[in-house]
């Protein structure tokens, strides 16, 4: 937890907005809390760039947020995000570059999957009970002007992470042209193909009770319903729709008191929320009133954390592996070999806890790839494991598993001399060390059948034995253990053996 | 079998070269292969010479035997299936040798006659190729014997076992290592003669040929090629083969084995076996052979599910086996079905309304058709990037009656159903050449209007007529519910026809 100034800038696609708080031994005062509407993502949706104008008009803006910064004396202590609004402008280079020289802002652009974690954290450290819902099945939502992102949780995995271009927004200008009277109906035949595209990523038979909402759209939706609790109810939400739907946007504006650009988003905004409450099948949506930046300020300056991380990516890890129809009896015995093995090598590997997740996770999902096709699996799991996107999980730590899925059969040192041979020394030898654990712990079930119970390691003057106490001799393993063993010996300059007892022998 | 509910079969295949173990898991109608294990036995060694298993061939036969029983267990198989083929049948001390496997690994290995073993690689050729409306011959070169399967318009018309075996042949003709020309020749004429009994003629236009000699020509050609493809099926043409016959026949067996991408101990064997190919060639007079990996435990395999009661889809559908694997493939990366087979019905319509115009003939239909059926597999994955996805998993799924190139071009189609257009920067595009790139485009193009005319999932346009006029093309639908989101996104998806047409497309 960090004390002092802390400031967030979020660029959205319809609005710009700035937060700065000031935290104190863990208390938080807000100082600041400034809104800019400007849809910025209007060029971005329509024409796919932002325009030379709207460039300027941005720079401007932010020049004031600026002398914000400066009046709080923020130097560093501040995040600036860009969502989807620049993330999707083919010249997003351009405009952050112009807005560095220009203000001095150094802009980031934040992926949908961090977006939609950091989200979750708030929401997470929001909401009283949020772990009982990530048991039951949750789905977070936070419907922007240019996208919806969505994480699914149930059963403490994260079992969906994504986001969906079907923003307010863009909906607004894909079915601009449709006459006002039926356009209601476009937007709901065409939110509902989002939650069949979130169906057929989830799997069949994925329940879920919850819906949490997290989006700069909610207060728009609060200033017209203004709930007493933290939640809508459905029937309003159907009262206001059915209301509005066949209204031209400045009655709506008028009758509701709300700002023309809100208007105009108003109806795709309660499609959403009713289709996605459809989907839940809940008759309530539950939401936060922290808005972004505030989020982003409480994240970044470490005020906020996810509590349960670790073991919501291992469940997550499991559950992909299950997807793929993994030999989960076999990943669980690689892993239990390969995390005892972490700890008696610990003297000779020095890596810490982030590798050892890593190892587990390579030991879970190293043979997904037979789903594709048993030959090469290996190069099968790598591709699957890319693919991964777990929120909050660096793509770093992802890729280092896919190497050493790619690695834990085969000959390692030929993927770094054909492949591998531009990476940098210290990441050659972090999955060398690895993939030399990992391949002695699958090597150790090669068989499948839990042949080896047990085993103790000890280092000695020139060797290291693995003593395993076994159930039936284990032809399979000590020819795996051979075979699979030569690169331990070329990582760490000292050979492995295993000895094997057979037990009540 | 109800939905999601699998089990493991383990089939083994002896043969006078190798021993195979192929452990398969069977769900949902479809199955794939978990494990292949091969231990080169070479039982025809000691059969082709002596008449029987020696000892020591006896303890190597157990010994493996036991290893494949843990394989199998290990993989909680519903038991073994194990056949063996001519070595066995031709060994004095067959009764003998089937006595102690059965004792010491508890495993009762059936000999099978050539005719069963022709049959059960039919069942292999049928789940691998599209037979209807062709003659095709199998030849299955195995060590001792070779069967020869004539197919004809996916049925199986007659089948003969000869002792033409790779191993049989090298051991009765070859003296000398490397070859006499005059060895050579008088293996050959051998070969004319054995083979009339099984009538080949022109009339045959598709050879494949399988066995472990054969699979190690085609990877040897594909290893020459640089063409990486693992795949089930591969083709080689004669040209190839009558080089590989020329200069494998002037080297000695170490010559032979420093050749890459050949096995060593197919060495002296790999010759006899290229030979009889090729005169298999000759008689049909067809430009090269396809080889099927696995041929015979392939069909063991199917034949094993077969006695568990479950028919596989492809076998009560010969007339199209190409598309019911791929429903299979479809099925196995869950995709939506009916929406998917709407939308390969839209694209039909389109093609055969626009195949003029665009100037596509021939395969370009069954290449559409597949890309049309399996786009979105790649959804099994992630949503987001699943066009990239569905490249990779249909690049890498065996899909049957396509050549490799065709699968290639299948994926690009795939690949680029949605918005985004090839760039420079994608090589799986621009190594493509020109005229397939142009294919492609025109595919795609066709493929992205068939799914905007079903956007909503909800199959609203039943079916679709296509006009095509002086300056314009007009789409005419029929529809049976509100087509607002299709008439928008054909409204977007239409600039790739509308450019390659040179015509605007309209939707009425």
């Amino acid at each position: 937890m960090k004390n002092g100034v802390f400031a967030a800038i979020n660029i959205g696609a319809s609005a710009f907005r700035m937060h700065i708080s000031e935290y104190v031994e863990g208390e938080e005062r807000v100082l600041e809390y400034l809104i800019k509407p400007f849809r910025l993502g209007k060029d971005t949706f329509s024409k796919g760039y932002i325009s030379l104008e709207n460039v300027y008009l941005a720079t401007e803006i932010l020049k004031k947020f600026k002398e914000k910064l400066d009046e709080y004396n923020v130097k560093k202590n501040y995040k600036a995000v860009c969502t989807s609004g620049v993330r999707e402008a083919v010249n997003r280079a351009f405009f952050i570059d112009h807005i560095r020289h220009e203000t001095g802002i150094e802009l980031e652009i934040i992926e949908p999957a961090n977006e939609i974690y950091i989200k979750y954290v708030g929401v997470k450290n929001d909401i009283e009970d949020f772990g009982e819902y990530e048991k039951d099945g949750v789905l977070i939502a936070n419907i922007s002007s240019g996208n919806v992102a969505l994480a699914v949780l149930k059963d403490e995995q994260n079992i969906y992470s994504g986001a969906l271009p079907y923003g307010s927004l863009r909906l607004r200008r894909i079915f601009g042209e449709i006459p006002r009277i039926s356009r209601y109906k476009a937007y709901e035949q065409y939110v509902k193909k989002m939650c069949y595209s979130v169906d057929t990523s989830i799997g069949k038979g994925n329940q879920l009770k919850h819906f949490v909402s997290a989006c700069s759209s909610l207060n728009m939706l609060i200033s017209i319903l203004k709930p007493k609790k933290n939640l809508f109810r459905k029937a309003e939400l159907v009262q206001l729709y059915e209301s509005i739907k066949q209204v031209p946007r400045d009655n709506i504006m008028n009758s509701l008191g709300i700002r023309k650009e809100e208007a105009s988003v108003l109806l795709p905004t309660l499609v959403t929320y009713l289709t996605l409450m459809e989907y839940v099948g809940t008759n309530t949506v539950e939401f936060t009133r922290q808005s972004f930046p505030h989020t982003l300020s409480l994240y970044y300056a470490k005020n906020i954390r996810d509590k349960g991380f670790v073991g919501r990516v291992r469940n997550t890890i499991y559950g992909l592996g299950r997807r793929f129809n993994m030999d989960e009896k076999h990943a669980q015995t690689t892993v239990r070999f390969a995390m005892q093995l972490f700890e008696k090598l610990s003297p000779i590997h020095s890596l810490g806890r982030r590798e050892k997740l890593m190892l587990e996770a390579a030991s879970i999902l190293s043979d997904v790839g037979n789903y594709i096709g048993s030959k090469k699996h290996n190069q099968h799991s790598y591709y699957l494991i890319q693919s991964i996107e777990i929120p909050g999980l660096e793509r770093e730590f992802v890729k280092i598993v896919s190497y050493l899925a790619l690695m834990h059969n085969g000959d390692v040192e030929s993927w770094f001399e054909n492949k591998y041979n531009y990476f940098p020394m210290e990441k050659q030898l972090l999955i060398k060390k690895l993939v030399s654990i990992l391949r002695i712990a699958d090597a150790m079930d090669a068989s499948h059948m839990n042949l080896i119970d047990d085993f103790d390691v000890d280092i000695l003057h020139g060797k290291i034995v693995v003593s395993a106490k076994c159930k039936k001799t284990p032809f399979l393993e000590k020819l795996a253990f051979e075979e699979k063993g030569q690169i331990f010996m070329d990582t760490f300059g000292i050979p492995i053996e295993m000895d094997t007892r057979i037990l009540y022998d | 079998m109800g939905t999601g509910e699998s089990f493991n079969v383990a089939v083994v295949d002896i043969g006078s070269n190798s021993l195979r173990l192929q452990i398969s898991e069977v769900k949902d109608k479809s199955y794939k292969i978990l494990e292949d294990y091969k231990e080169m036995l070479r039982l025809g060694d000691s059969i082709y010479t002596q008449g029987y298993f020696t000892p020591e061939v006896i303890d190597r036969i157990v010994e493996t035997m036991k290893g494949v029983k843990k394989l199998a267990e290990s993989k909680d198989c519903k038991g073994i299936r194990a056949v063996a083929t001519a070595a066995f049948r031709e060994a004095d001390n067959l009764v003998e040798t089937l006595i102690r496997v059965e004792d010491e690994c508890g495993i009762q290995i059936e000999v099978i006659s050539g005719e069963e073993e022709a049959r059960l690689t039919y069942l292999a050729a049928t789940a691998n190729f599209e037979l209807s409306n062709r003659k095709a011959v199998v030849v299955d070169i195995g060590g001792g014997s070779t069967e020869y399967t004539i197919i004809n318009n996916g049925k199986l018309e007659s089948s003969i076992s000869l002792p033409l075996g790779c191993n049989r042949l090298m051991r009765e003709f070859f003296e000398t290592d490397p070859p006499t020309s005059a060895m050579l020749l008088k293996m050959k004429e051998h070969i004319i003669q054995t083979q009339k009994e099984v009538g080949l003629g022109r009339d045959i236009d598709m050879v494949i040929c399988t066995g472990g000699s054969m699979n190690n020509i085609a990877v040897v050609k594909h290893n020459r090629d640089k063409v990486v493809r693992d795949s089930n099926v591969k083709y080689v043409e004669r040209n190839f083969l009558k080089k590989f016959i020329k200069s494998l026949g002037q080297k000695s067996y170490k010559e032979r084995v420093k050749t890459e991408g050949l096995e060593e101990r197919r060495g002296d064997l790999i010759l006899p076996a290229a030979i009889q190919s090729d005169l298999v060639l000759n008689e049909t007079g067809a430009r090269g052979f396809y080889t099927l990996y696995g041929g015979l435990r392939s069909g063991l395999t199917i034949d094993t599910i077969n006695k568990l009661g479950i028919e596989l889809p492809f076998q009560n559908n010969t007339e199209n086996i190409r598309f019911s694997r791929l429903m299979e493939i479809g099925n196995k990366f869950d995709f939506d079905e009916p929406s998917a087979v709407h939308v390969r019905n839209l694209a039909k319509m389109l093609y055969d309304g626009l195949k003029d115009e665009l100037d596509l003939d021939g395969r370009d239909w069954i290449i559409l058709e597949a890309a049309s059926l399996l786009r979105d597999v790649g959804k099994h994955i992630t949503y987001t990037k699943h066009h990239k996805h569905s490249y990779y998993l249909i690049k890498h799924s065996e899909l049957v009656g396509y050549s490799a190139s065709e699968v290639e071009l299948i994926s690009n189609v795939a690949r680029y159903h949605r918005k985004s257009p090839p760039k420079e920067s994608h090589a799986d595009f621009t190594g493509l050449v020109e005229e397939e790139q142009t294919k492609v485009l025109k595919l795609v193009a066709i493929l992205r209007v068939a799914i905007a005319l079903d956007r909503s999932h909800k199959g609203f346009i039943e079916s679709i007529d296509v006009c095509i006029k002086e300056n314009e093309v007009v789409i005419t639908a029929k529809q049976t519910g509100d087509i607002a989101m299709e008439i928008r996104d054909f409204q977007l998806k239409k600039e790739l026809l509308d450019t390659l047409l040179n015509k605007s497309v309209v939707l009425v």
